[in-house]
């Protein structure tokens, strides 16, 4: 795997992350942290948390490793695996298994996502176990003072279906993530993509009616990262319209009516 | 093309799709008359007309040469495109009726004669005041432009202007108007004289002159919603710049008015961009600035409140000319507001708010058993608000200090827990906002909605709840489901109960009647099959896997012997090219299936299930029906686990028409089930022939937007939903409920079996 010899210094963030929080999500997770439970960020995609994760482990001096999960995420990816190196077996550290040894912040990004049996290894790490057991090379891992296990998820729909077992989620400290207060995302989407703060506004103002869509039949709207995305275009001389149509309206949807209904609804606003 | 070219154009095309010899020489006779450079289009549309209907097909071809004396050719694919959809909305006698007036129907169209029609953009328009509102509102046609806070009146068709883009942002310019109006409340009167939310005509009444009071009023809410959209949609405000100026110049001229109507009518053309001041006469004038001058202090914040007073300032200002006062002419988009059937509709949301807060608050309440929560109607019985209305319970409201009749429950005042017997409880979210609701309405929570949730609950637990269950052998488990209300845009939590149930197998010889019937569609099938079937292979040499590649291990072995760097890819991995696709066929079972469609369905699923055997895909079949919501009865008919054998085909020639089609819960279980497989692919495949609709008000856009809700669920799992349909008016709710492209309309039942297979291989590969 790569990430075999990866440093501690590689996973270090040096620079302040730009992160504006929305409420207490910076003390309670550096309670959490304090005392050693877990975090469990929701919410809907683009709305900050990796920024978050990002700020959290910059303000706590730890190394930030991330994960994304995807439904072919195994146990072994995670953990770590015998590959053959130089006609011999050598065991090589999953992502999961560097962030114990090294004391750093471990984000699995959209747990859902990955196989169900990856909770095996969540499970005894999230609790006040916190052991990661390498099964295959017969060691038993405890987590440093220094470690934190963070996960995310969208509840998306009130699925009952794409849903985090109660078992799995009861471990954790939970932060809601969602679209920031209107001034706050103005300024965010500003300072992101150094656009002014009145199309800032109108943006977010754009932003939110695609929110209010769900029940016209779109499943999400408009991310904050989405918004940032078309101050970006603006800020690249690409007419508003045209940069909200490419980097929102499409993004959001290919249904035709939907794509003419979200068009309007730029048109009134640029 | 000649006579033969045609014909043998004809059969090649048409040959899979049963156009039979007779049909053929017809419309070759027909297609032959018309001018030899068109018969390639000619053709080609024949091709979109004829899976529709065959009938319309022999239509067009018999029109079409009247139509082509009317309209040059290149406008033939409009006249279709416009005839296919006629057909498609309101069937095929309109349709034929539109192809018969050529003039009337289409040039007068081409030239935008006809306008706008509202019903060709209400979705549209619908989608974007969703946008702009949280709220549901929908637009509606009516004889006046006005809203009651819920609906949008439009004109039917908007013919202001030759093209139809203009027209669409006329219509735009009015929604958004109105949606103004709504979002400041212009409807309700909130002044203290006042009781809160009232009717404005109150005021009105009050005034010694209510008609010129009543213009004012809209007059002074008209400037609020203009500071309002131009501070919440700046680009329409520009846009609509030029639609403003044609109104304003199509007002009759004003020179012609007296006193108050005069200086009205000047500020209402000044509002659309148009400054006539210096045509006013000099005692109007002066008025006329005194005006504008009131109306200048307007801001979105402010309430009614400030619209009263202003409306008092200006009456005192108008009081010399108001015994001459006429009734203005209300602008386009400004309309007439529905202040009396605002006020009913308040009623009916209070009533709603009231049941809520009182089921919810019920639900609150300590030791609740699990159960379905309590249907709406018994709520309403009146004996239980009434009898413990506010005696026996104590509720507490802002600083208000009551000493508590019975020291049982209260309510703190953040609305974010409830005390009973000294019991704090926590209120849920959703709660909290029904409940901030009412406190935003009447300004304090009326005690009996507490007392009431208590009454509730007291009942429930005596009474039990639900229907009493009809548990046969058949009956295998029971599983509870919420909702979607898109009136409230949230679940109705635990609102179903769904019975899975068993269905006895038949012996008949309907699977062998049926394999018979298509014995040459079946060899088809299987031959198209078996070219899907793709087989796991191996991959050899690859740095990780599920193997040890030895011959590359001896290599490696025999490499670094040699002194020679050893290669590290030493695995085998299995490449699963094999198909993982988990399909449930969920089958309408309701009354309405009686008869043909029923057996269409069976004959589908036979050869879907025979083709399927050959794929070796996983698939499972349910039938669906029930009445009401606390009786959905899925059938399960073939598990994923269950063989296809003797007894499967038995239960499928069971399948039979039972009650009605609440689709919710069934999809909701289907996708539970399916989300329980390991499959890659999960294909939800419904069958059906007709919109959901149950006996109870589960009709109508309700049970289209929980269907909706649950395919996207469904979707939002990782499911694809996917349906097939045989209503004739399935286009007006298919593409809203599974989306633009995951339903396929089939016009004609005897074709459902030869098409169900065929949608599958299409959909999987
Ligand atoms: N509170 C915030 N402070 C600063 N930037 C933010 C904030 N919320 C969102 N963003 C911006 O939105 C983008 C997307 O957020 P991200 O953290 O990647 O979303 P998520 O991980 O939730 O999908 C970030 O790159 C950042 O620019
Ligand atoms: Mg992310």
């Amino acid at each position: 795997m790569q990430h075999k010899h990866i440093s501690f210094e590689k996973h270090l963030i040096d620079q302040e992350p730009f992160y504006r929080p929305t409420g207490v999500e910076i003390p309670i997770s550096m309670a959490a942290y304090e005392k050693g439970i877990p975090l469990l960020l929701k919410g809907p995609t683009g709305c900050g948390k990796t920024r978050f994760m990002q700020y959290l482990a910059w303000t706590l001096k730890r190394p930030l490793i991330t994960v994304s999960c995807h439904d072919d995420l195994s146990t072994g990816d995670l953990v770590g695996r015998y590959l053959i190196k130089n006609g011999e077996a050598v065991w090589s550290d999953g992502p999961v298994t560097m962030a114990v040894r090294a004391g750093a912040i471990c984000y699995l990004d959209e747990i859902v996502e990955a196989r169900k049996d990856t909770t095996v290894i969540i499970h005894p790490l999230a609790d006040d176990r916190r052991e990661l057991p390498l099964e295959k090379k017969g060691e038993l891992l405890i987590a440093p003072p220094q470690f934190m296990l963070a996960v995310s998820y969208n509840p998306g729909y009130q699925s009952i279906l794409k849903d985090l077992k109660p078992s799995t989620r009861q471990r954790f400290v939970s932060l809601e993530f969602s679209y920031p207060p209107p001034a706050l995302e103005a300024t965010i989407v500003s300072q992101e993509s150094d656009i002014d703060e009145k199309t800032a506004n109108l943006l977010v103002k754009i932003g939110n009616m695609t929110r209010n869509l769900n029940d016209s039949g779109l499943s999400e709207g408009a991310s904050t990262r989405l918004l940032i995305h078309a101050a970006k275009l603006i800020r690249s001389n690409i007419t508003p319209r045209d940069a909200c149509k490419a980097a929102i309206a499409e993004t959001l949807t290919d249904d035709h009516e939907m794509l003419e209904a979200l068009m309007e609804m730029v048109t009134s606003i640029f | 093309m000649n006579n033969k070219e045609i014909s043998s154009f004809l059969s090649k095309t048409f040959a899979a799709d049963f156009m039979d010899e007779w049909e053929i020489t017809e419309y070759t006779n027909l297609i032959e008359q018309l001018p030899p450079s068109l018969h390639h289009e000619i053709l080609h549309h024949l091709k979109a007309f004829w899976p529709i209907s065959h009938a319309l097909c022999t239509s067009f071809l018999e029109q079409a040469p009247h139509a082509l004396n009317c309209f040059t050719p290149n406008h033939l694919s409009t006249w279709v495109k416009m005839t296919l959809e006629t057909y498609e909305t309101h069937g095929l006698a309109a349709a034929r009726s539109f192809m018969l007036d050529v003039e009337n129907n289409f040039i007068c169209r081409l030239k935008g004669k006809n306008g706008l029609q509202l019903q060709t953009v209400s979705i549209k328009l619908n989608r974007y005041l969703n946008g702009l509102s949280n709220k549901s509102i929908k637009v509606k046609s009516g004889s006046q432009v006005s809203t009651n806070s819920e609906q949008i009146l439009l004109p039917g068709e908007m013919k202001l202007y030759k093209d139809n883009d203009r027209n669409f942002l006329a219509y735009k310019t009015i929604v958004s108007f109105q949606w103004a109006f709504i979002a400041n409340k212009s409807c309700f009167l909130d002044h203290p004289a006042f009781p809160s939310n009232s009717n404005p005509i109150l005021f009105f009444n009050q005034t010694p002159y209510p008609q010129l009071t009543a213009d004012l009023y809209l007059l002074v809410e008209t400037q609020r919603a203009l500071v309002l959209l131009r501070q919440e949609l700046p680009g329409l405000m520009k846009e609509a710049k030029g639609i403003f100026l044609s109104i304003a110049d199509s007002r009759p001229a004003p020179d012609h008015l007296k006193g108050a109507n005069y200086i009205i009518e000047a500020v209402q053309l000044l509002l659309l961009g148009k400054n006539i001041a210096n045509h006013l006469p000099p005692t109007e004038q002066v008025l006329y600035y005194q005006v504008i001058e009131i109306l200048k202090n307007l801001s979105p914040k402010q309430n009614t409140t400030n619209t009263v007073n202003l409306v008092n300032q200006l009456l005192i200002l108008l009081q010399p000319y108001a015994s001459d006062y006429q009734t203005m002419i209300p602008l386009p988009f400004q309309g007439r507001p529905d202040y009396e059937s605002a006020q009913i509709i308040l009623s009916a949301q209070r009533d709603k708010a009231k049941q809520q807060a009182i089921t919810a608050l019920g639900a609150l309440l300590p030791q609740i058993p699990a159960s379905p929560a309590k249907p709406e109607d018994e709520e309403d019985k009146p004996d239980s608000s009434q009898k413990l209305s506010g005696d026996n319970v104590l509720l507490i409201q802002p600083k208000q200090e009551t000493k508590p009749v019975e020291n049982r429950i209260s309510l703190d005042t953040t609305l974010s827990f409830i005390t009973v017997d000294e019991m704090n409880i926590e209120i849920p979210k959703a709660t909290q906002d029904i409940l901030q609701e009412i406190k935003n309405d009447f300004g304090y929570i009326p005690e009996s909605y507490i007392s009431s949730g208590l009454q509730i609950k007291g009942n429930a637990q005596t009474s039990g709840s639900g229907p009493p269950l009809r548990d046969g052998p058949e009956l295998i488990g029971k599983f509870i489901y919420d909702e979607w209300d898109y009136r409230r845009g949230g679940n109705r939590k635990n609102w179903c109960q769904l019975f899975e149930k068993n269905i006895q197998s038949i012996k008949t010889n309907f699977v062998e009647q049926t394999l018979d019937k298509y014995h040459g569609v079946l060899m088809r099938l299987r031959r198209q099959f078996e070219m899907m079937l793709v087989s796991e292979r191996f991959l050899k040499r690859q740095r990780d896997g599920d193997n040890i590649d030895l011959d590359a291990l001896i290599e490696s072995l025999s490499d670094t012997r040699a002194g020679l760097a050893p290669s590290e890819r030493l695995f085998i991995k299995l490449q699963r090219d094999e198909r993982s696709i988990c399909t449930v066929f969920l089958v309408d079972m309701s009354n309405s299936t009686e008869g043909w469609v029923s057996k269409a369905i069976k004959e589908a699923l036979i050869l879907m299930c025979e083709s399927l055997e050959i794929l070796g895909d996983s698939y499972a079949i349910y039938g669906f029906s029930g009445m009401r919501r606390l009786r959905s009865d899925l059938y399960l008919i073939k598990e994923f686990s269950h063989p296809y054998n003797q007894e499967i085909k038995g239960k499928i020639s069971a399948i039979g028409p039972k009650e009605y089609t609440r689709m919710g819960p069934p999809i909701r279980h289907a996708s539970r089930k399916l989300l329980q497989t390991d499959a890659k692919i999960k294909l939800l495949v419904t069958i059906t022939d007709g919109k959901p609709e149950d006996y109870d008000d589960y009709k109508g856009d309700y049970a289209i937007e929980d269907t909706r809700h649950a395919l996207i669920e469904a979707k939002m799992a990782g499911i694809h939903p996917f349906c097939i349909t045989i209503d004739q008016k399935a286009k007006d709710y298919m593409a809203h409920m599974f989306g633009e492209i995951n339903y396929i309309f089939i016009n004609d039942v005897a074709k459902l079996p030869n098409r169900v297979p065929e949608i599958y291989r299409t959909l999987t590969t």
